[in-house]
């Protein structure tokens, strides 16, 4: 007795030892994009890798409401100086002063490496001289001469208007008082990168941390707001909302649990003993996981957690099944060999989620395989030994006769007929609605609000999301530049044929070395351009020697190093430059972003070959909807597997079949259910369903053993206990705010309560001899 | 028509706004010249424009009329030397050259809506919208008066450091544009009689 107590105190320490360790130790990760799958082609992989760390990952856009205009715009100006100021922000504009007092300056000091006009043969030539400054004449009449006298002098040709026609963006937003605003004119605008990566969440938190500083300390009235929204803040955000979540739920759901345990066990220690493994399963699976892939995804660790509703059956299913004639260690006997089944089933349905391609499905997969296993070995092998001598459970009440006496009444065919007809109507409802919802939006443990404040000022900001892009790639900057700069005259084309709204090349900030070159060489000496002026201004009103800055212009052109990214490093353009042109792997890839893509087909066939016609929420679709077949194909191999186990255990073929069939029909009608009455299914329901296979099998499993044929009240009372602890914790779950969490606990609680009955009207128990 | 009659009540209003002011010794107010124009419903006027640019050896003369409706429409229409149509309507303006149509947002073109509201606010006499852009000093007496407008930011100071209008009771005469470039424009102003 002592002895057992030992260990049972050794077991405890183990317990709160790792436990310890665990809470020091283990990384609890919750980027979102862990679930999504690695892809498989290069496009989609690109794709991934822009959503877990790309640049618009670390792009905060901040909104400014509350108070008057004027007001508003004080404080944007106010809280764009404050964050220049701090290190987490490395880039902040509101709009000031148009495309930048920077970006200008750059544009025009660049002006004659940039103009595409000077692709024109002798571009500089007396004639095109001569048409430039009749131009400027008649603008100087214009009531826009005030403006554009400025830079008369300088640039006669005018191509920085040129250059800037092709970068200025083509939907900014509105600026009052000299800064961004929205439509409405209501709310000032900001755009922020945060210095850390879109999956730094501790370096987004921080930054985020700032923000919030800044705008308090910069806030021109009481009223005024703040809002904003990034990948990285909603990352933050949604760690936030599942953490609060799983912590606020897995109270309330232990509670519900030990309160059943509780009524049923009417002992404090055995309780304790019945959560034991359970406990030892999850803290085992944590550190397995922490080990194996380095971190712990909190959505893992939040589903993890759920396991204890499964694994806290394991103790019940051999607690309830002691009485008066049978103590612990002779009802273990008995039982073993279903719990040992039940463990194997759901530690091979999880097995499949090992190689689902999603690397958050592979930790859930193996927290899952470990816990249960552990869990499993505790009950079998310690848990008999430790349950105080003489203790019993509650008797059963009545209505678990009632309830038996109810499923006997019928002959078995016509029960399986009730079981497929249930399955069938359950299909029939869910028919016309769709079934799978393989938006990626879906994915994201934000609630839908969070989502939509998110779209709204992007569209405010006229970041509208890019559908389409082109993607084109060299083996060097100069060799991606050159195909960039080809796409011009087929996509000019395009939007002249209505297929295309806009485009935006890169090289028309950054041309090719050798596109520079040439306009370089275009450019003439000081002397020439100085007589061929001279003569082109014949006749015109123009003042000698007013064209002088033109001309040392041109001769600095000449001479001056080529625009490289890096000349634009610290402005608006150079953030643009770094998020369309990337290097990967030795080879170069620049993204054209497409607005207003019309006529997808027309478009394709207009753009080069080299140039790959990029459909990116289709993309995602097809990303998705590839990985739910391939998630289909698991689930598959695990129910064969599941299959296999349970003929070898049941040591019938037909046997497994009996055991298995209605949990897989339980589960078919419960997705249908769920497509019918709730929702399409994503992944998260998916691997719900997996879970939900393996619980029912579980009661299938105590249903078709022996001991139901002995005590057909002490089953009910064991069925009653495991369904009841396993719809508590999951109907808590039901009523989580993140997405995930609700899909996981509905999905269950369904399939738990499909599983009751299907299981409970077709499954028979076997023979005494069996056992 | 009631609108014929409308000039005539303006004469009447600024010829009484002249007695009242002859009648008072101390200097001329902005609010004076202002209370004017802001009875003003609508006014047609031609203009000539003689702008003065350091780059030319000759000024250029432009020519065309004005039209101002209360209590923010301004239109000015070019003659010569090319044709060119302004229209101003609340925050937005519209310049059409050459078949050309190009809009700006006031809102969002410090200087330009600098320029625009030395002309526009001063037709609709609201000091308030003046003082936004402008420092205003008021000078002469209510029949023959000028309007002294000082830019306020360096952003609009950086295009126009000084815009006078000049003008006898509710008419403008004279609108003389100095640009921080050193360039300056004149525009002489000629009322028109309407046709019906």
């Amino acid at each position: 007795m002592t002895r057992r107590y030992g260990a049972l105190f050794a077991l405890a320490a183990v317990v709160v030892a790792g436990g310890y360790y665990a809470l020091r130790h283990v990384t609890l990760d919750s980027d979102y994009s862990a679930f999504l799958p690695g892809g498989t082609t290069e496009a989609q992989r690109t794709l991934i890798r822009e959503l877990r760390e790309g640049l618009g990952s670390r792009v905060v856009l901040i909104a400014l409401d509350g108070a008057a205009p004027s007001s508003l715009a004080q404080a944007s100006r106010g809280l764009v100086q404050a964050l220049r100021k701090t290190e987490d922000f490395r880039y902040v504009s509101n709009g000031e002063a148009g495309l930048g007092e920077r970006e200008l300056t750059l544009l025009t000091a660049n002006r004659y490496a940039l103009s595409d006009r000077l692709d024109a043969s002798d571009p500089f030539s007396r004639t095109h001289l001569r048409a430039a400054l009749e131009d400027r004449v008649e603008s100087l009449s214009g009531s826009a001469g005030i403006i554009e006298k400025r830079f008369l002098a300088s640039d006669p040709t005018a191509e920085t208007l040129r250059v800037l026609a092709h970068v200025a963006p083509r939907k900014a937003p509105q600026r009052i008082d000299g800064v961004w605003f929205d439509a409405q004119g209501s709310r000032a605008l900001i755009v922020a990168q945060t210095r850390a990566l879109g999956s730094d969440l501790e370096g987004q938190a921080a930054a985020m941390a700032a923000l919030e500083r800044a705008f308090t300390a910069s806030r021109t009235e009481a009223s005024a707001t703040m809002e904003y929204s990034s990948p990285g803040a909603m990352a933050v955000r949604s760690r936030h909302l599942v953490a609060g979540d799983a912590r606020t739920l897995s109270i309330a759901s232990m509670a519900g649990v030990l309160a059943i345990l509780a009524w049923v066990y009417r002992s404090p220690m055995v309780v304790a003993l019945c959560v034991l493994p359970a406990v030892c399963g999850l803290l085992g699976g944590v550190l397995i996981v922490d080990a194996a892939f380095g971190s712990l995804h909190a959505i893992a660790l939040a589903f993890g957690a759920t396991l204890l509703g499964e694994a806290v059956d394991y103790p019940s299913y051999l607690l309830t099944q002691v009485s008066e004639g049978a103590p612990a260690q002779v009802a273990a006997v008995r039982i073993r060999h279903t719990i040992a089944l039940a463990v194997l089933t759901t530690a091979c349905g999880a097995f499949a989620l090992l190689f689902s391609g999603f690397p958050g499905l592979a930790q859930l997969g193996t927290l899952t395989v470990a816990g249960v296993l552990i869990a499993g070995a505790g009950t079998l092998w310690v848990l008999p030994h430790v349950v105080p001598a003489g203790w019993r459970p509650r008797p059963p009440p009545r209505w678990t006769w009632l309830a038996q006496s109810a499923v006997r009444a019928r002959h078995l065919t016509w029960r399986w007929a009730i079981v497929v007809f249930a399955t069938a109507g359950a299909l029939a409802l869910a028919w016309r609605h769709p079934w799978w919802n393989d938006d990626l939006a879906a994915m994201n443990p934000l609630p839908a609000s969070a989502k939509a404040d998110d779209a709204r000022l992007r569209a405010a900001l006229g970041a509208p999301d890019v559908r389409y892009v082109l993607a084109v790639a060299g083996t060097s900057r100069e060799d991606a530049l050159q195909r960039v700069e080809a796409l011009r005259l087929p996509l000019e084309r395009a939007v002249a044929s209505q297929a295309l709204g806009g485009f935006d090349l890169v090289s028309d900030v950054v041309p090719s070395e050798r596109t520079q070159a040439r306009r370089r060489e275009s450019l003439p000496a000081a002397e020439r351009l100085r007589a061929d002026l001279e003569l082109a201004a014949t006749g015109l009103p123009f003042r000698r020697g007013v064209f002088e800055p033109f001309i040392e212009d041109v001769a600095r052109a000449r001479i001056a190093p080529p625009v490289t990214p890096e000349t634009y490093n610290g402005s608006a353009l150079g953030l643009k430059l770094e998020s369309l042109l990337r290097e990967e792997g030795g080879r170069f890839q620049v993204i054209v972003p497409l607005a207003e893509v019309r006529d997808v087909g027309a478009l394709a066939r207009s753009v080069p070959h080299d140039a790959r016609l990029v459909d990116l929420r289709g993309e995602i679709t097809a990303m998705m909807a590839a990985y739910r077949e391939r998630g289909l194909a698991y689930s598959a191999i695990g129910l064969a597997l599941m299959y296999v186990v349970l003929a070898v255990g049941l040591r019938s073929f037909g046997g497994a079949v009996k055991v298995l069939l209605p949990i897989v029909l339980a589960a078919v009608a419960a997705a249908a259910m769920l497509i019918a009455f709730w929702e399409p299914l994503t992944v998260f329901h998916y691997v719900a369903l997996l879970l939900t296979v393996g619980i029912g099998v579980n009661y299938a499993l105590l249903m078709a053993s022996p001991v139901a044929r002995r005590d057909r009240a002490a089953l009910w009372r064991t069925i009653a206990v495991v369904s009841g602890t396993a719809l508590t914790t999951f109907g808590v779950l039901a009523f989580a705010h993140a997405p995930v969490l609700h899909a996981i606990g509905l999905t269950v609680c369904v399939g738990v309560i499909a599983s009751l009955v299907f299981a409970g009207l077709v499954v028979q128990p076997a023979a005494e001899s069996d056992a | 028509m009631t609108s014929s009659r409308r000039p005539a009540r303006d004469r009447i209003a600024g010829a009484a706004l002249a007695l009242v002011a002859a009648a008072q010794c101390w200097a001329l107010e902005p609010t004076e010249v202002l209370s004017g124009l802001a009875r003003v419903e609508r006014s047609d006027a031609s203009f000539e424009e003689t702008r003065h640019i350091a780059a030319l050896t000759a000024p250029v003369v432009r020519r065309g009329t004005l039209k101002y409706v209360r209590p923010a429409d301004l239109e000015m229409v070019v003659d010569t030397p090319v044709r060119e149509v302004i229209r101003v309507a609340g925050p937005s303006l519209v310049i059409e050259r050459r078949g050309q149509v190009r809009e700006i947002r006031l809102t969002e073109m410090p200087a330009i809506a600098g320029w625009v509201e030395s002309v526009r606010s001063t037709l609709a006499g609201d000091l308030s919208a003046l003082s936004r852009y402008f420092t205003v000093r008021a000078s002469g007496d209510a029949a023959r008066w000028q309007l002294e407008l000082i830019p306020l930011s360096a952003e609009l100071a950086s295009f126009v450091t000084r815009v006078t209008i000049a003008g006898t009771g509710a008419q403008i005469t004279r609108i003389e544009v100095a640009e921080a470039s050193g360039d300056r424009s004149v525009m002489n102003v000629f009322p028109t009689v309407r046709k019906p």
